[in-house]
């Protein structure tokens, strides 16, 4: 049944137009003798450049506009999600708001009243249903618009590209949504820049260029017409032979075959790392323009500005199933030292070929990371994509020098696509030869012949290693098998070589989930040295003890892991790293444990939970953590899910860690991450033979967890006050009672977009006198450190002052001071401005907005907070400095406390140097 | 005038939308204020006090009551000021609510006029008894009000549509509005009467369509009779004259207005 029928419809509008003193009107047309029909239950998106007309579409048939010719029918109860919020008053509330608009469609109250639970369900903002929205936060609006659309339930939805606003819990929530109503037999009309969505939900894709419907059809045909079309004229050129045509669109390489396509996203691009940045820059960034093009060839330029490179692309097609791709590259930039070649191919290739494996591609398991695939032992210059059934054909890669092998990847399910990339380290060129097999048989010829080069190759290595040993293969398996395990007990570890991950078991039960045991190494040359990256040698020394050797050929480091079962329930774990070619300069190390998701609670030396998540971001729910400087952790789960009490420690590597707990929320596991405090002498790392890494993983047994021993906390006082450093973080007492909670006197800096607080530098005693202490702080992910003045003035008055180094040029965006204040405060102040009660509400979400109370310039009198049993405690600076402002909120439920805070916004990059971060006077008022 | 009749017909089915929109509009007229609906009431008698110590006090003004005679004039012209130049803006308010849903736009304009009218009837029943207190022959003829009432509204509706579309093409409209409405003021008898004005400039307020209603509440509430039959229809035909006029021009233009938001 046809629910939307349009019939030659063409809409004008008149615009303005001024040249100089001239002003004109002229007609527009958003959309001209457009005709086409949904039928019911169908999802229809629409694309388009902006101002294409897209959303004069969604307007003539929602009806807001009539036609200046043709004719629109449509059925049903029409239902439009154009701009968020947009039929929605400020100043009524959630709930006020909710009756509204359900009236504006025609619903009445009756029918809302058993619909307001499901919306408020749904929408997941509780109370602040009954505040007014102009408090809500973008997501909270998102959500509550979403919720109120679908549960007026319309016939047909009409969705503009409004997705895009609001976290991205609140859009994948919604989009979810949308897949649901889809399925249910809703038809949707969507509009959206996010083609990956709309491959996924549409049923037909209708192209949209300057008023005039290019096409309609199914997604991947549209959509690749549309990125082959998009973008600026003069980088566009296209090449034609028999069934292959090769599009090339500012710096996106785009194949397809007999119209379907077989490249998306970027389709082929290059890549290369910035390290300032530590960002890829792809060739889409950059600015094209075609040089020359003939029948048979395409030579393009490509200029990026930021790292100052141009590139060359020839093109050339060689016959109607071949083509070459030929890439010069020319940087200024001596410091880039990393590039990638690659393209993105459809998902509808379903399997990999490389020379002495086939294999089908894994379902795409990971958001956004890029998931390798393991090629074999012999890794070629030449791979093939295949597996997509008989209208696509094969797809073969061949590169022409080959110091650095092809790799293929499925990317995260954000882009849901096949990849081929190869890496290049000095060179600047690229030559590689495109091969298209329609016909099967053809392929296998062709690839036959490569092979038995190879098989020569690997024939002769078979011989020599089959003459050392004459032991028959089953044999060999079963002491293979027996070689990759140790045990002692009920314990048992065992080393999977193929897949590259280490298992603990006890009791015979898998313990580890996933990824199991592993570490994780970043140096800034090479990146992340992860240890199942590279081929493992194993050797058993006994049957309790195995050594695991990972060699990483590129940077010259090696891993060398020892594994012993030193009782019948504790595992012993070492890892040394080897350097051999270089010295490296190592900017994060960790070790990981991936443990089965049935431990339900956790606890370290200073507090205890359990690992019931809130709030998941993306699939990532962090557990939070008061005290995170530590390496031991206890894990216990509850008596139904039996599995054994299980304690990681790692206080014998004699560092200081960080602790990290995560909990995945599809995959079922939990993540315990101890990463090493890196100071900035130890960042060095020279050639040789380091210690890295020394832990225990205890079974079954209750063990002490007893403070750690390397905080560092001294005292300062004077008659009532007693002022206390405690590894980052400043707490006041007065008489006995501590005023300050949670993170104290802290300081806090944003860095990239991720918050990193005093409390985790690793902190050394400069000096302490009777009044007086001096301390040096050394951040270990950002290359900063502070040194802390904290005196005594009088029993009343405590001067903090913090100045700050930068070694190296770094983003730096936000500085905060911050005292964190007892919650037992019920009264805040901003003297001679403003004042008022704090509210005893702590969040569980991230988003705390509207539990800030003050936010302004700074005052000479601070910022006070007061009690009646309490001292008035505030915070000023010492000289007046207009570049801070002040904050006063409340902090999210971990701490439950009071914060009185001084922020610095940087908007550049900072050079290396030092300056004086906060100087202020914290008064204590009796 | 079929097309007229049927779309009024249009509007039954949207009637719950007329009443929330109306409910949203009186509430948000006072939201955030501390005084809220009282506010209705306090303009009127402030004002009330403030022109009863100028003219009787101050410059010893002939009329007796001169307080109640302004009072008389002044509320129904407050009410038709602030709804006009109110209902004026109304659909260019509302731009973003149009473009989430298909509604009759006719609605803003009338939803506008109606929280008004909500408004100055709260004010106006609270200032009924100073009026029929001093002299209780007011309180006889009371119920011919409901005329001069409905025939203002529908006066106003009728304007209120063809401002309002028009407020979309000509924006300057919007700054024109107060400015005229001051002219207005001074045109019609509200501070003073149809006979204090000299002959020659008396077509000046015959002409004013406004000055017939003003002319209606005032005899009924200040001079306690029945006003003539001549004067009731000649508001209520200025009334429908405007009704019609008015909806005709919107309806030519709603097709435009659409495009243009």
């Amino acid at each position: 049944m046809e629910v939307i029928e349009f019939k030659n419809v063409s809409e004008s509008y008149k615009t303005k137009f001024v040249f100089g003193k001239k002003c004109e009107w002229r007609e527009i047309w958003a959309l001209c003798n457009g005709s086409f029909n949904v039928r019911k239950g169908e999802t229809v998106g629409i694309i388009g450049e902006n101002g294409a007309g897209k959303t004069t579409l969604l307007k003539l048939i929602a009806g807001m506009i009539k036609p200046d010719r043709g004719e629109i029918k449509t059925q049903g109860r029409i239902l439009t999600l154009m701009e968020i919020g947009a039929g929605f008053h400020s100043d009524l509330t959630g709930r006020e708001n909710i009756y509204f608009n359900a009236s504006l469609y025609g619903i009445d109250r009756k029918v809302m009243d058993k619909r307001i639970g499901e919306i408020i369900d749904f929408a997941e903002i509780g109370k602040f249903i009954d505040a007014p929205i102009k408090y809500y936060s973008q997501g909270m609006y998102l959500r509550l618009a979403f919720a109120l659309a679908i549960h007026v339930d319309p016939d047909i939805l009409l969705i503009d590209d409004i997705l895009t606003v609001g976290d991205e819990d609140a859009q994948r929530k919604c989009i979810n949504k949308i897949f649901e109503l889809k399925e249910k037999g809703k038809t949707i009309i969507f509009v959206s820049h996010a083609m990956n969505m709309v491959y996924k939900l549409c049923d037909r894709v209708i192209f949209l260029k300057e008023g005039r419907i290019i096409q309609i059809e199914e997604p991947r045909k549209v959509i690749s017409r549309y990125l082959e079309t998009v973008g600026k004229e003069k980088g566009i050129a296209e090449l034609n032979r028999g069934d292959l045509r090769i599009v090339f669109n500012n710096g996106g390489l785009f194949i397809s075959w007999k119209n379907f396509p077989l490249t998306k996203h970027y389709g082929g691009y290059t890549a290369l790392h910035v390290p300032v940045t530590q960002n890829w820059s792809f060739s889409v960034e950059a600015d094209w323009e075609i040089i020359k093009k003939t029948e048979s060839e395409i030579l393009a330029k490509g200029f990026s500005e930021m790292p100052g490179l141009t590139q060359i692309w020839k093109i050339q097609i060689k016959n109607d199933c071949q083509f070459g791709w030929d890439i010069n590259m020319e940087c200024k930039d001596s410091s880039i030292k990393e590039k990638q070649i690659g393209f993105f191919l459809t998902p509808e290739y379903k399997e990999w070929i490389s020379l002495d494996k086939k294999e089908k591609f894994p379902p795409f398991s990971f958001r956004s990371d890029w998931q390798e695939m393991d090629l074999g032992n012999y890794k070629s210059d030449i791979l093939a994509l295949g597996g997509a059934g008989s209208h696509l054909p094969i797809l073969a890669l061949k590169v022409k020098n080959n110091s650095c092998f092809l790799r293929a990847f499925n990317t995260g399910y954000d882009k849901e696509c096949r990849l081929i990339q190869r890496r290049l380290l000095k060179e600047n060129q690229f030559s590689g030869e495109i091969n298209i097999y329609p016909n099967k048989d053809k392929f296998e010829d062709y690839f036959q012949k490569i092979r038995k080069q190879y098989q020569k190759v690997k024939e002769e290595e078979q011989k020599r290693q089959l003459s050392l040993r004459t032991i028959s293969r089953e044999k060999e398996q079963k002491h293979q098998l027996s070689l990759r395990t140790i045990s002692r007990g009920d314990l048992r570890v065992y080393a999977d070589v193929e897949k590259k991950v280490l298992r603990v078991y006890y009791q015979e039960k898998e313990i580890t989930k996933g990824s199991g045991l592993y570490s994780l190494i970043e140096v800034r040359e090479f990146g992340k040295l992860s240890f199942d990256s590279s081929p493992w040698e194993i050797e058993k020394k006994s049957s309790e003890k195995l050594n695991i050797i990972s060699s990483n050929q590129v940077s010259g480091v090696t891993q060398i892991w020892t594994l012993t079962c030193k009782k019948d329930n504790i595992l012993d774990i070492t890892i040394d790293l080897e350097v051999r070619k270089n010295p490296l300069f190592l900017t994060n190390q960790a070790a990981i444990l991936a443990v089965a998701g049935n431990y339900t609670e956790w606890k370290t030396p200073y507090e205890e939970g359990s690992f019931y998540i809130r709030q998941y971001i993306g699939d990532i729910g962090p557990v939070k953590l008061k005290h995170n400087k530590t390496s031991k952790i206890f894990l216990r789960g509850n008596e139904d899910k039996a599995v054994p009490k299980l304690t990681f420690d790692c206080s014998s590597s004699g560092n200081s860690r960080i602790l990290s707990i995560d909990r995945r929320k599809n995959m079922e596991f939990i993540l315990i991450r101890f990463s090493k405090l890196i100071s900035r002498k130890s960042r060095k790392v020279p050639i040789g033979k380091h210690n890295f890494f020394n832990g225990q993983i205890i079974f079954n047994q209750e063990i002490l967890l007893e403070d750690d021993t390397y905080n560092v906390v001294h005292k300062l006082s004077r008659g009532k006050l007693k002022l206390v450093f405690d590894e980052g973080k400043g707490r006041i007492f007065w008489k006995d009672k501590e005023l300050t909670s949670g993170l104290g006197m802290y300081t806090s800096i944003r860095s990239s977009g991720i918050w990193h607080d005093s409390t985790q530098a690793i902190w050394q005693v400069e000096k302490i006198e009777n009044d007086k202490m001096l301390l040096i702080g050394e951040w270990s992910h950002i290359p900063i450190s502070q040194l802390w003045q904290l005196k005594i003035i009088s029993e009343t008055l405590i001067y903090w002052k913090v100045e700050m180094e930068i070694y190296n040029p770094a983003n730096l965006e936000i500085e905060q001071s911050n005292a964190m204040l007892s919650k037992e405060y019920k009264e805040w102040i901003v003297p001679n401005v403003r004042k008022g009660e704090f509210l005893d509400e702590f969040t569980n979400q991230y988003d705390i907005s509207p539990f800030r109370f003050w936010y302004g310039k700074i005052n000479e009198n601070g910022l006070v907070v007061t009690k009646s049993e309490l001292p008035n405690f505030s915070v000023r600076l010492k000289d007046r400095d207009d570049s801070y402002r002040t904050i006063i909120e409340n902090t999210d439920s971990l701490y439950k406390a009071r914060l009185l805070q001084y922020q610095r916004v940087n908007t550049d990059e900072l050079p290396p140097k030092k300056y004086k971060y906060f100087e202020g006077l914290i008064q204590i008022e009796i | 005038m079929k097309n007229l009749i049927a779309k009024l017909k249009r509007l039954y089915p949207y009637r719950q939308v007329i009443k929330d929109l109306t409910l949203k509009n009186f509430k948000a007229k006072y939201s955030g204020t501390t005084l809220g609906i009282f506010l209705a009431v306090i303009i009127p008698l402030a004002l009330a006090a403030g022109l009863n110590f100028i003219f009787s006090v101050v410059f010893k003004m002939n009329i007796p009551d001169f307080y109640l005679f302004a009072l008389s004039a002044i509320m129904p012209w407050m009410f038709f000021s602030t709804a006009l130049s109110e209902s004026t803006d109304s659909i260019v308010n509302n731009v973003p609510l149009l473009k989430q849903v298909a509604l009759p736009v006719e609605i803003l304009p009338i939803s506008v006029i109606l929280a008004n009218f909500i408004n100055f009837l709260v004010g106006f029943v609270v200032v009924l008894p100073l009026f029929f207190l001093p002299q209780l022959k007011v309180l006889k003829v009371l119920p011919f009000l409901i005329f001069p009432l409905t025939f203002q509204l529908i006066f106003l509706i009728g304007l209120g549509l063809l401002f309002s579309s028009l407020n979309i093409f000509f924006r300057d409209l919007h700054h024109l509005i107060p400015i005229s409405l001051m002219f207005w003021f001074w045109i019609t008898p509200i501070f003073y009467s149809l006979k204090m004005v000299p002959k020659p400039f008396h077509w000046i307020c015959l002409f004013n369509p406004l000055t017939h209603y003003i002319t209606l509440y005032r005899q009924i509430l200040f001079e306690g009779r029945i006003p003539s039959l001549f004067g009731f229809a000649l508001a209520f035909l200025l009334a429908v004259v405007t009704f019609i006029i008015g909806y005709f021009i919107f309806t030519k233009k709603e097709f435009l207005v659409l495009k243009r938001i």
